[in-house]
């Protein structure tokens, strides 16, 4: 089953209250200003998380150089407004923030057996169709079944390569599974009362400036 | 037979093709430059239509990572940065592309490593930049956050002295961390990019991006006085070629011109970027 794009609701029942009033206030520039607090509080959260260490598991685990993963959703966060009016969407236009959010079962595509799993540095953030260098399956047996399966690709001595390096046949390059179960983080976003001291912040400065 | 397994000089091939009989052997040194000015015209040409796709599909799958909403959302219909990379180079590999000899694998080899990414990270960037800088040059917004800082999204090995650069373009530093804040409307946001636009990136590969900063704070930091006025900016639509082809290639650029013609837009050239009329 497939998840929307992550976003984050602010809702406030006093935007039609503030819409019935008659002293000049646009709902509109009111809702733009809690739309670019939430906007900004996500962003500095996730940029923490981006530098944060402890993100960038895997990358580490393979001594690859992370991609970055956060810093993007932080570059692809805006506000927009519900058709209800009374309410403010923060969203975070990246692919991956649903599922890093929530977290899940994640499974291989229409047509796909397998999903490649990185193995070394050099597969990090890398299509297997697009490695520089040609790719063999590995195959085993499965003592307890006898049934022969699929169970990485390593290298082999075919392909363009387009590095510098000299080919190592052999070498594995992705691990070959079914599926992986990922755990969401909820850290990635800011906590509930930082997002709410954000959000009077920016009303109440707003209300002194009009 | 023999087969050429790398790019050859335009003399070589001829001689080769003498040899194997497949060009008179006694053409005059003209008539060899002849031949040569035309095949070089067929391969302008071919560049020509060959970037101007390529641009295309650049433009078409990077906007799909800009806006997840353009593509599926099921597993392997999305977009995102390995599969644009993938996408382009098999682009690139159907219509045999070659760079030039002795760029193979550089940064001005189009189907190398280094030149997709640097493609796809700035042209995604860009345009994320430029969408959160109409949302927040907003006036009702200008109100609430008037300022902005620029700081450190991501690590680099080699990071750029932006303070210096900063400092450099009248930039000034504020609280115990000497933080990189300005007015919205200050004319630094240009003045440090080198693409000369007021929003990130501000350079290739950089690591730095820009955060709203608060009414509150700027004016406790004192980067504005209480009742600042910062003026909302209208952003001009600029097209950057040098992230996608890294030189202002006169061909490509007058087929960009023709192409904007062809939709009806009146577009001029200026600072190496390409713009609307206005």
């Amino acid at each position: 089953m497939t998840r929307p794009v992550y976003s984050l609701t602010i809702t406030d029942p006093a935007l039609d209250y503030l819409d019935r009033l008659t002293l000049g206030i646009e709902t509109m520039a009111y809702g733009k200003a809690v739309g670019e607090a939430g906007v900004v509080a996500v962003q500095r959260r996730l940029s923490e998380k981006n530098v944060d260490r402890e993100s960038h598991s895997t990358a580490r685990r393979l001594g690859a150089t992370p991609s970055g993963l956060f810093a993007d959703m932080a570059r692809s966060i805006g506000y927009g407004f519900m058709t209800s009016r009374d309410g403010v969407v923060i969203s975070i236009n990246h692919v991956a923030a649903s599922q890093r959010f929530h977290g899940g079962r994640i499974e291989p595509s229409a047509g796909k057996t397998y999903l490649t799993i990185p193995a070394i540095a050099e597969a990090y953030g890398v299509r297997a169709p697009d490695a520089p260098v040609g790719l063999t399956p590995m195959i085993r047996r499965d003592p307890a079944t006898g049934t022969a399966r699929a169970v990485a690709l390593q290298e082999d001595n075919t392909g363009p390569s387009r590095g510098k390096k000299k080919a190592q046949p052999g070498r594995v390059w992705y691990w070959l599974v079914e599926s992986v179960e990922q755990r969401g983080d909820p850290k990635m976003l800011p906590d509930d009362d930082v997002l709410a001291a954000a959000v009077s912040d920016a009303i109440a400065t707003w209300f002194e400036e009009v | 037979m023999p087969q050429i397994r790398r790019p050859i000089s335009f003399p070589e091939a001829v001689k080769r093709l003498q040899r194997r009989g497949l060009l008179p052997a006694d053409l005059s040194a003209s008539q060899l430059a002849k031949i040569s000015a035309d095949i070089r015209r067929v391969a302008e040409f071919s560049a020509r239509v060959t970037n101007e796709h390529f641009l295309n599909l650049a433009h078409e799958v990077i906007s799909k990572i800009v806006d997840p909403a353009l593509t599926g959302r099921a597993p392997g219909s999305y977009m995102d940065k390995a599969t644009a990379r993938l996408e382009l180079r098999k682009y690139l590999q159907a219509i045999g592309y070659v760079p030039d000899t002795g760029a193979e694998g550089s940064i001005k080899d189009l189907a190398s490593d280094a030149r997709l990414n640097l493609i796809i990270e700035t042209r995604t960037q860009m345009m994320q930049g430029a969408s959160r800088y109409e949302q927040s040059r907003d006036a009702a917004v200008l109100r609430t956050f008037p300022c902005e800082e620029l700081y450190r999204l991501e690590l680099r090995k080699e990071p750029r002295d932006w303070k210096r650069r900063w400092s450099e373009n009248g930039g000034k530093f504020y609280g115990p961390k000497d933080r990189m804040i300005a007015r919205k409307d200050d004319s630094i946001w240009e003045k440090i990019s080198a693409f000369g636009n007021p929003y990130p990136p501000f350079d290739y590969n950089s690591g730095m991006w820009t955060i709203g900063v608060s009414r509150r704070e700027a004016i406790a930091l004192g980067v504005i006085e209480p009742g600042a006025v910062i003026a909302p900016k209208l952003v001009k639509e600029r097209v950057d070629l040098t992230a996608a082809v890294g030189d202002h290639n006169p061909a490509l650029i007058n087929a960009a011109l023709e192409s904007l013609k062809k939709a009806g837009i009146d577009a001029i050239v200026r600072d190496g970027h390409i713009e609307e009329r206005q």
